[in-house]
């Protein structure tokens, strides 16, 4: 079933690949270059699930992701991190922030799909 | 002097990988350029270290070489314009990728669709089966007639034997005609007293008579109806047998099509089963594809670390006694990693491609 999912990534060619991977299966995307474009972006409207970079200018990953808990309507929206690091420091504070899991790039496009599968509300 | 060697050693092979396009060339040119730069400046001078008050100018004056803080900023440059022009083509390639993908994809699947299990594979079986339900439903037509035709020349023997009754028919009225004759013959001998059987023998002769015209009449008739099967028969036959030879044809036109269509039947699910395992390859490889072009994300990442980190050497340069200890100093840039290659260097494990943790 379709899902619409935001991705926000600095990096665009991260947001190609996310996107065709998505795209490919049926999804609906949007993007955003940052946490705080994120946040600009999200006026309301109903969002399955939220991919997000970490190290990102303006609004990092971990950030958006209290911001987001702090909003009522997307309080509930599963975050998905997608992201280079790989240190066990930075997913304790990705999880304590409330994401719902922690993919370390390079992504394979069906583990991607697995999780978008698992988690989209 | 070795020291501006190894500069001079750095400068050349940071120029040869950006030309070559091998980053890692680069990056060790930079580093190692960026080394021998530091080893260029003068030491750290004690905090005790009193200057002559005649000369002010060199306590405010940078103390690097002119060349290190010339070519720092360039190198920024460099490497800032070496991420642009990889965004910027590795973001087309990204976006000619995703629409040769999609439409290598959506190709496959329309022409999987097509001729595989719900298309003409499909439309063929069923002609093949339909072409076969016809040909039976004229070889059931045929028999049926062949029973049809043989019930008519049933009647036609009928029709003789109801011609040989009426003959009999005729007979009986001849011998009954025959016998009121002599029935008449013998009552006018009798005289007077045979007047009344004369009257009877004389009815029994018209009737007699009678019975011979319907003889004679169903004769004819039988002969016509005899006709009429016959004729029925033979044109029956006539058509049977051009409903034969057309039967012959069919089976034959039916049976060169069933084989023609069995052998592009063989062909079709042959192809198929090519196409579906091209599909798979194909996804395959594309999803292998989408795993290596996340390169240039890490790769952009770390240019960009070392882009800071040269902006910081360079603010550092522009400061007269900076502290610049080498192990705080790899300690800062070491904060700023965020990839396994950063971490590890070469020598490390790349990043596994099924790291994935729910929370």
């Amino acid at each position: 079933m379709s899902k619409t999912i935001l991705i926000v990534d600095d990096s665009l060619s991260m947001r190609q690949l996310v996107k065709m991977t998505l795209t490919g299966a049926g999804h609906q995307v949007i993007e955003a270059v940052d946490g705080r474009d994120a946040l600009n972006k999200l006026t309301g409207q109903k969002i399955n699930l939220i991919i997000s970079d970490v190290n990102m200018p303006n609004l990092d990953g971990i950030g958006l992701v209290k911001a987001l808990k702090a909003r009522n309507e997307y309080r509930f929206t599963p975050i998905v991190m997608l992201t280079t690091e790989n240190e066990q420091s930075k997913k304790a504070e990705g999880q304590a922030a409330g994401a719902k899991a922690w993919i370390v790039k390079p992504f394979q496009p069906q583990q991607l799909l697995s999780a978008v599968e698992k988690l989209a509300s | 002097m070795l020291v501006y060697c190894l500069l001079w050693l750095g400068l050349l092979l940071a120029a040869a990988g950006t030309a070559a396009n091998q980053l890692w060339i680069s990056v060790a040119g930079l580093l190692l350029g960026t080394g021998a730069a530091l080893a260029l400046r003068p030491g750290k001078r004690p905090a005790e270290t009193v200057l002559p008050a005649a000369t002010p100018a060199l306590v405010e004056a940078p103390a690097y070489p002119p060349l290190l803080q010339a070519v720092l900023p360039a190198w920024a440059e460099n490497l800032g314009q070496v991420r642009h022009i990889l965004q910027e083509n590795i973001g087309r390639l990204f976006e000619r990728f995703a629409s040769l993908s999609q439409r290598l994809e959506h190709t496959l699947g329309h022409s999987e669709s097509v001729i595989g299990g719900g298309g003409i594979t499909e439309g063929l079986r069923s002609a093949n089966q339909k072409l076969d339900e016809v040909a039976a439903a004229f070889h059931a037509a045929s028999e049926r007639k062949r029973q049809l035709l043989a019930t008519i020349g049933n009647l036609n023997q009928y029709a003789s034997e109801l011609q040989t009754m009426s003959k009999h028919v005729q007979d009986i009225a001849s011998q009954t005609n025959l016998l009121a004759l002599n029935a008449a013959i013998e009552a006018a001998r009798a005289g007077e007293y045979g007047r009344g059987f004369s009257v009877v023998a004389d009815e029994v002769r018209k009737l007699s008579s009678l019975s011979a015209e319907t003889g004679q009449r169903m004769v004819e008739k039988v002969g016509e109806i005899n006709g009429a099967i016959r004729g029925t028969v033979t044109a029956a036959e006539e058509m049977s047998g051009s409903e034969e030879s057309n039967l012959r044809y069919l089976d034959q036109v039916t049976g060169e099509l069933m084989q023609g269509l069995s052998g592009s039947l063989d062909e079709l699910t042959e192809t198929t089963r090519q196409l579906q395992q091209d599909m798979r390859v194909t996804q395959a490889d594309i999803q292998e594809i989408v795993v290596g072009l996340q390169f240039q994300d890490r790769a952009d990442q770390m240019l960009d670390h070392l882009q800071i980190d040269l902006d910081r050497l360079r603010q550092a340069t522009d400061q007269p006694h900076p502290d610049l200890q080498p192990e705080r100093w790899l300690a800062d840039l070491r904060r700023q990693f965020t990839t396994a290659e950063e971490r590890q260097g070469r020598r490390g494990a790349s990043a596994r491609q099924d790291d994935i943790t729910f929370f």
